[in-house]
């Protein structure tokens, strides 16, 4: 009775409500300030082994919270929305930011990333992702993007004696700055033109003919595209993801984006979906000139991160013509989409950090000659991925390129979805270019597996995943169908 | 003379002001072929641009909204600042020149 009273006393308190609607975000903000305290007084000299351990503890509570919670409602006067698509997206970035824990967590020694201060940035970056998916006022959005971007910057240049990586961070910093000063002045624009930053209250404008409305969508767009690297704002992707450390080039390479995808999402699909019609043409130019950058770019490519980097471009592409397709199953397909695209590059990401070749981690295409002979499970699971990625079936990756252009052909856009597979057809040719040097090329030197528990349960999951997707299909579907915007 | 003046300073006004500062800092980074630093204060002239729209639509449509966005701006600004030098130093500190034209080990 004194108990139920106590917690009926809180309940009165206004903004209490809004409170448990963003506990996840609350939650990982707190426990990341209380955790650099512990980290400054206790873990003198396993720091790093201890903030990770604490950094996993921390996101499988936040999943469960984001989980459990309730899961509609506005809060902070409408600055806050939670809603049914925005948990769905909460729960996807907690888990990719699970994956790139367990990935650090042995392999930072040899990255040399090896600070406590990994761990915290990866956290604050991931508040900032989580309170970006369920912003629901211009404000937040801002606030939220610079939150998640900011860290990600200081960790491109973790290694610090690195010229890489101090070279990938400055390029990384200068157009993320230059992207949130386009954004920044759209969202003034629409604030003028509209008088207000809510979202609400932006999508019920009816000025299809406004130019400065449309003027600060393009800008708008503009910047968002730079933050996905969707071509043609997509020149950083390669050489960040080139000089950064393993485990962050993953990290880069799914939880922003995924994050920026959700917002994205909910932009097109309801803020901005009384003048879909002059966005359209602009998603689909984004969309074609991706798929071309990323499925030509690559084939030159030597490098295998560099590699990643087009192909996450091809990707985004793909993604993005389920955001053309402006129906039900359009948003589906993105959905399925990105869960099949974080298992994949999971896989990827695990075995390039397991595979070693002469005490260092492998950095070239060339360095996997060989890998048939020396280690042929992480060469098969290789393929795999390799064959998902380009998408044939019965694999994963098959399903998620079928749904989105199955989605835009019902949406009436023929030709995007023809050239769609066409590029696919060209990136098959870089995925089976890899394939080939690692079954039917030897080297001398032999490659060394140094697989821990962690990485080796990610590379299980992620065969699993992506080889029996079309058996898993009702589980995934029962989530993805019930959700709504 | 006098009566130019005594012309009243409307929205255009600072709508035009905003675009130049914008566009200047824009162009300053693509154009700027000697160091990193200038891109840096180019950066600051970008948000400096859009801080002007926000004050002079909040002015003109009697809304405070905007007046406290372009506060959180400034905050954000300086955090911005603060990290890009930050990187600058630790790059100065491998590379011992922050030259545009020498930011080239990464390509491909």
């Amino acid at each position: 009775m004194f108990i139920q009273n106590i917690i009926n006393n809180y309940l009165q308190i206004p903004g209490i409500d809004g409170m448990l609607l963003a506990m996840p975000e609350i939650f990982i903000f707190c426990s990341t300030l209380i955790l650099m305290i512990l980290d400054i007084f206790f873990f003198k000299e396993k720091s790093f082994k201890n903030t990770n351990k604490f950094g996993i503890f921390i996101i499988i509570i936040a999943f469960f919270l984001a989980l459990l919670l309730p899961s509609t409602g506005v809060a902070f006067n409408g600055l806050y929305f939670v809603s049914e698509l925005s948990t769905f997206f909460k729960l996807i970035i907690l888990l990719s930011i699970f994956f790139v824990f367990l990935l650090s967590h042995d392999k930072a020694d040899i990255e040399g990333i090896k600070f406590s201060e990994f761990n915290f940035l990866l956290l604050l970056s991931t508040c900032g992702m989580l309170i970006l998916v369920s912003s629901n006022s211009f404000l937040t959005f801002f606030l939220a993007l610079e939150l998640q971007a900011l860290p990600i910057y200081v960790m491109c240049a973790l290694k610090k004696n690195d010229i890489k990586s101090a070279e990938a961070s400055l390029k990384y910093f200068l157009l993320g700055a230059l992207s949130s000063g386009f954004i920044l002045f759209g969202i003034s624009l629409i604030y003028g033109f509209v008088g207000s930053i809510s979202f609400e209250q932006v999508s019920n404008i009816s000025l299809k003919e406004n130019m400065g409305i449309n003027f600060g969508l393009i800008l708008i767009l503009a910047g968002v595209a730079f933050k996905i690297s969707s071509a043609p704002f997509h020149m950083w992707a390669p050489d960040v993801y080139e000089g950064t450390p393993s485990p962050i080039t993953f990290f880069i390479a799914t939880a922003p984006k995924i994050s920026i995808l959700g917002i994205l999402v909910y932009l097109i699909y309801r803020v901005f979906s009384g003048i879909h019609d002059n966005l359209s043409d602009l998603i689909i130019v984004l969309s074609l000139s991706s798929m071309l950058v990323g499925s030509i770019g690559a084939i030159v490519q030597k490098n295998l991160k560099r590699l990643i980097a087009y192909s996450s471009i091809a990707h985004m592409g793909f993604i993005l013509v389920g955001m053309v397709a402006f129906s039900e199953k359009g948003l589906h397909a993105i959905m399925y989409y990105l869960i099949i695209y974080l298992f994949l590059l999971t896989g990827v990401f695990a075995i390039i950090l397991s595979l070693q070749k002469d005490d260092k981690p492998i950095e070239l295409i060339s360095d996997l000659k060989g890998l048939y002979n020396d280690h042929p499970f992480i060469s098969i699971c290789l393929l795999i991925f390799m064959f998902s990625l380009a998408g044939i079936p019965p694999l994963s990756g098959f399903f998620g390129k079928w749904l989105v252009f199955f989605s835009a052909i019902d949406s009436g856009f023929y030709i995007l979805a023809i050239l769609g597979v066409l590029f696919s057809v060209i990136s098959a040719f870089y995925y089976l270019k890899i394939i080939r040097v690692m079954f039917f090329e030897n080297s001398d030197t032999p490659l060394n597996l140094d697989g821990n528990r962690e990485i080796r349960f990610l590379i299980n999951l992620s065969l699993f995943i992506s080889v029996l997707f079309f058996a898993l299909f009702p589980i995934f579907d029962y989530m993805i169908l019930n959700t709504k915007i | 003379m006098i009566e130019f003046f005594n012309l009243p300073i409307l929205i255009n006004h600072y709508l035009i002001l905003s675009s130049l500062i914008f566009f200047l800092g824009v162009t300053g980074i693509f154009l700027n072929r000697k160091n990193v630093i200038s891109i840096l204060m180019s950066i600051e002239l970008i948000l400096l641009g859009v801080n002007i729209n926000f004050i002079a639509f909040s002015y003109f449509s009697s809304d405070l909204t905007g007046q406290i966005f372009s506060l959180f701006i400034l905050t954000v600004a300086a955090a911005e600042a603060a990290i890009g030098l930050a990187i600058l130093v630790v790059y100065f500190r491998n590379k011992g020149s922050i030259d545009v034209k020498d930011i080239n080990v990464l390509k491909g």
